[in-house]
């Protein structure tokens, strides 16, 4: 089997509920996400990511695209930003456990860096709210995928979910501070 | 928590979030359903989410995460310091190589660049080529390997700032330090492309000025071979949502790209200079070239093709080279050597004269500061970077022209007695300045308020040095230009102003060289005209209308000096009730507004200083103690406050004189020896501190003069022959070439009390064919019978 017949085979049977064909797809888009990722970053600098779109790019390189019913946008713009989600939260979780596996030189960082103030956001936290977030309120769980890891518009949230922008924004605040919350009382 | 009460809490919270603050505890103790719910939600509404939190892209956030980690490691030999830019092919980096201890700028290409075998050839062989430039404008490669899944590209470590922050900055840089830029970048382009490296990218993010203002060109070729190698993405799957699938790049930067690049062909040298005329055009104007209209760019294949423009305002030549840099046919466009040579000679037409006050001050500041340069550093290549440095920081001082002297430097040294130092400045100052014979002058060919005041000052500075004709000839230049400038329709309060300015600094110039009659034109035009501005200002003041350019407190400034000069050559023409008259009504509007401007009170010293002097000249003494014992407590007050300020310390020996001149006059010869012995002292110390100065030694002898006078009076002759002699050693030397006529007058009038009048004829001859009518004069001439009409040719 090809690499994107096969691929197209997982997502079929991702589409039609199949759980683990996603977890299969995984190591396969990887490098090419990263590639794409990368390349758009640098594209475009300081202008709006879409990863989305990056995730679109990469199916469509790895898929015969004539053979799998997209059914809509909502679909396929929530499977690109979860493939993202994973795919980011992989990553994360792999380097830290390579950074904690005792790189000393790191305990010494030029202390020029740390202008960044805050303690950066640690993607494996979130991603244990956005889990709890998905079992108390999907639709949320979902806006918030979207626009964090896919990197979507509020306008194009509302477009894709069927939701008018306002309900976005609410949805939004709510979650926002929901998690913030969440992730907050984890490090006390 | 379940989800349904999940739905109770975003729904209590979210109605909570649309009330003021002060509200919302209160709604929630009224609303939650239990004690757990209230106190959740008390939490959540406290927290101040930062703005950050979930709105920045998770994927930048990855990227970020991914460059932080390399921090404080070792690459090759390399140890990775600080992030310095994210973007281009991957994250750049200063680092510091461990082997040769310095520090470079690491740029570190992610491996998902990583080329293709042949790809990675050509980039290799256009890094070797690179490398192998050594050009101060190009940003060195050091070196080039691979580390492990990573191509590592070792750089220059630049400390500045793109010229993309440059041009975002508010742009105060003058015309000619941006057309300094330009030529910097123009000869790292004819460098590259005779060494057949094109940039591909040129844009003003790719161009850093370092602190001492040395331009590097970025990425010389390297971007774009990299760029190529990216496989472009196939098109989105979504024609209908343009917003998920933007326009993709065809591999430039918008805005720099030329046409053929935005065609999609490859991008040559000729690209370069295409991009080089889109960054100069911003460079020198703010402004990017015109596109072409839509409808200019149908039909397509019109000939000639529609091109960008050049924006309005330049001059011809920057217009020509820029409408040839942006020209659509790349075989049109000038070559790196053509654009080098073109943008010199228009930086040079501009700057001429410029150059020649460039070296001067350089010399000057170098001067200063050498000696401390080499006992700092120790390694001769610090010399030379420090003495680089140097050199570009005095340029740009130099550079800063009308306040080059003009300002600090003229100020400072007037203060301290030194203007000497500055007659070299003040040459070249001239020559940069003056317009040139046969060319118009107006605002449009570049001159402004600015210019006329330079001149002013330079003018000064002569003067000061005793080259009085120049001076005069200088300012009056000054007054013809600035009189242009105000007549043009363009003319503004500012150049009004300086106008006046500038005749009141002519007329006390044609005053010292006894040319009254026009003195005293200049002196009424200029009266007159800071009345007018006096008026001007007050209305518009009145009406809160900002006359921001010019204080009320200078053009006061500029009518007291006008009318002292008024004064004083009326007071040499011998026409000392007119000076009194004159004096007595400019004192009586000074004195007021001195209580409101506290800086007046130096030009109403020297009022009440001359109608001193005046009263001298008059053949009673009635009113000459107390006028001239005003004018000395002024200007000792002014002393007192200002103790190393030398115009303070020379006008004090001048009043210490006077008051001398006058107790003699009113018979009190004994009480005059004081005054003269005082005011030697300041006079002594002023020449010792500039020895060149013609006033000061001028100060001197009139005060010798008045004492020798003194003991003449008091018959002591011996003391008196030592005073005249030592007159003469001052003036002797310096009358021969002098058109000074206070000089000329101590002169004569030491010779005849020494008794040699054959000397003193010609000096005599001399000063009445001048005009020179002091009565202390007259009477000298017609008491030892110099000449047979001492009256000369005046009424």
């Amino acid at each position: 089997m090809t690499n994107a017949a096969h691929i197209t085979m997982l997502l079929q049977r991702w589409q039609h509920g199949d759980g683990e064909a996603l977890e299969d797809m995984l190591p396969v888009v990887y490098q090419k996400l990263q590639r794409l990722a990368a390349a758009q970053l640098r594209r475009d600098a300081g202008a709006t990511i879409q990863p989305t779109e990056l995730v679109a790019e990469a199916y469509l390189r790895l898929v015969d695209i004539d053979s799998v019913d997209w059914r809509g946008r909502v679909h396929f713009y929530s499977l690109a930003a979860r493939i993202m989600r994973r795919v980011l939260v992989e990553r994360y979780r792999r380097r830290k456990a390579a950074r904690r596996g005792g790189d000393i030189t790191l305990l010494t960082l030029d202390t020029e860096q740390s202008d960044q103030g805050k303690s950066p956001l640690e993607l494996d936290q979130l991603e244990q709210a956005l889990s709890e977030l998905e079992r108390l309120d999907q639709r949320q769980a979902d806006i918030v995928t979207l626009k964090f890891f896919g990197g979507l518009t509020t306008r194009e949230i509302g477009s894709a979910l069927a939701l008018s922008e306002a309900t976005i924004k609410r949805e939004w605040a709510a979650a926002r501070i929901w998690l913030f919350d969440a992730l907050n009382r984890d490090d006390s | 928590m379940d989800a349904p009460s999940y739905q109770r809490l975003k729904s209590l919270l979210l109605q909570a979030l649309e009330l003021p603050a002060g509200e919302r505890a209160e709604f929630v103790r009224l609303h939650a359903d239990d004690a757990a719910m209230q106190a959740q939600l008390l939490r959540l509404l406290q927290h101040e989410v930062d703005d950050g939190f979930l709105t920045d892209n998770a994927l930048r956030l990855d990227e970020q995460d991914q460059a932080d980690a390399l921090i404080g490691q070792t690459i090759g030999r390399i140890r990775i310091r600080r992030l310095l830019a994210r973007g281009g092919m991957g994250e750049v980096f200063a680092g510091v190589d461990e082997l040769l201890q310095r520090e470079v700028a690491v740029k570190l290409i992610r491996q998902q660049w990583q080329l293709s075998p042949q790809r990675r050839e050509s980039f290799l062989t256009e890094a070797r080529a690179l490398s192998a430039l050594q050009h101060p404008n190009i940003c060195q490669v050091h070196d080039y390997f691979a580390a492990g899944d990573r191509d590592v590209l070792v750089l220059e470590l630049i400390h500045g700032k793109t010229l993309r922050e440059l041009l975002q900055a508010t742009n105060q840089s003058r015309y000619h330090a941006r057309l300094d830029i330009a030529l910097q970048i123009a000869r790292a382009l004819v460098c590259a492309h005779e060494h057949g490296i094109a940039h591909r990218d040129l844009k003003p993010e790719n161009v850093m000025l370092t602190e001492a203002g040395v331009v590097k060109v970025l990425d010389f070729g390297l971007a774009r071979s990299l760029q190529v190698s990216s496989e472009r993405a196939i098109p989105g799957a979504d024609g209908q949502d343009n917003a998920l699938h933007p326009p993709t790049q065809a591999g430039g930067t918008p805005g720099y790209m030329a046409p053929e690049q935005a065609r999609g062909e490859a991008a040559t040298m000729a690209s370069d200079l295409w991009g080089f005329g889109a960054l100069l055009s911003e460079l020198l104007t703010g402004k990017a070239p015109t596109e072409p209209t839509t409808a200019e760019r149908s039909p397509p294949d019109q000939v000639p093709p529609a091109r960008n423009r050049p924006p309005a305002g330049l001059p011809c030549a920057e217009t020509r080279l820029l409408r040839d840099l942006l020209r659509t046919q790349p075989a049109q466009r000038p070559s790196a050597r053509e654009l080098l040579l073109r943008l010199a000679s228009i930086r040079q037409r501009r700057s001429r004269r410029l150059r020649y006050a460039a070296v001067a001050a350089v010399t000057l500041l170098l001067i200063g500061i050498g000696v401390r340069y080499t006992l700092d550093l120790r390694h001769e290549r610090n010399q030379a970077v420090a003495a680089r440095a140097a050199a570009d920081a005095a340029r740009q001082q130099a550079e800063n022209l009308a306040g080059f002297m003009l300002e600090d430097l003229y100020t400072g040294l007037l203060g301290v007695g030194r203007l000497d130092l500055l007659e070299p400045v003040a040459d070249q100052a001239v020559a940069y300045f003056l317009p040139e014979p046969g060319k118009p002058v107006s605002a449009k060919a570049g001159y402004s308020a600015e210019s006329g005041f330079a001149l002013i000052r330079a003018a000064r500075v002569l003067e000061y040095r005793g080259r009085l004709d120049e001076a005069i000839a200088v300012a009056g230049q000054a007054v013809d230009l600035l009189q242009v400038l105000a007549d043009e329709p363009t003319g503004n309060l500012k150049v009004s102003y300086r106008l006046a300015y500038a005749r009141a600094e002519l007329s006390r110039k044609l005053s010292s060289a006894g040319r009254y009659q026009e003195a005293q034109a200049q002196a009424h035009g200029a009266a007159d005209a800071s009345q007018r501005l006096l008026h001007d200002v007050g209305a518009a003041a009145s009406q809160h209308q900002a006359s921001a350019d010019v204080s009320t407190e200078s053009i006061w400034q500029t009518l007291l000096n006008a009318s002292y000069s008024l004064g004083d050559s009326q007071l040499r023409a011998g026409q000392h009730e007119a000076a009194i008259a004159t004096l007595e009504q400019a004192i009586a509007q000074a004195q007021p507004a001195v209580l409101e401007y506290p800086a007046l009170r130096q030009q109403l010293g020297d009022l009440i200083w001359t109608r001193c002097l005046a009263y001298l000249d008059r053949s009673q003494p009635d009113g000459l103690i107390a006028a001239c014992k005003q004018a000395l407590e002024l200007d000792q007050a002014a002393a007192r406050n200002q103790p190393e300020d030398a115009r303070s310390a020379y006008n004090l020996a001048n009043s210490l004189w006077l008051m001398g001149e006058a107790h003699r006059k009113t018979g009190n010869a004994v009480a005059a020896l004081p005054y003269f012995q005082q005011g030697e002292g300041i006079a002594r110390q002023l020449i010792e501190r500039d020895p060149a100065q013609v006033r000061n030694k001028n100060l001197l002898a009139v005060t010798l003069l008045g004492r020798a006078k003194t003991y003449a009076k008091l018959q002591q002759t011996d003391p008196m022959q030592t005073e005249l002699e030592a007159v003469l050693d001052i003036t002797r030397p310096l009358v021969v070439d002098s058109n000074d006529h206070l000089l000329m007058h101590n002169h004569v009038t030491a010779l005849t009390l020494l008794a040699r009048l054959d000397e003193a004829r010609p000096w005599a001859r001399k000063l009445i064919a001048a005009g020179w009518q002091r009565p202390e004069f007259l009477k000298l001439c017609a008491q030892h019978r110099l000449l047979d009409n001492c009256a000369g040719s005046a009424p």
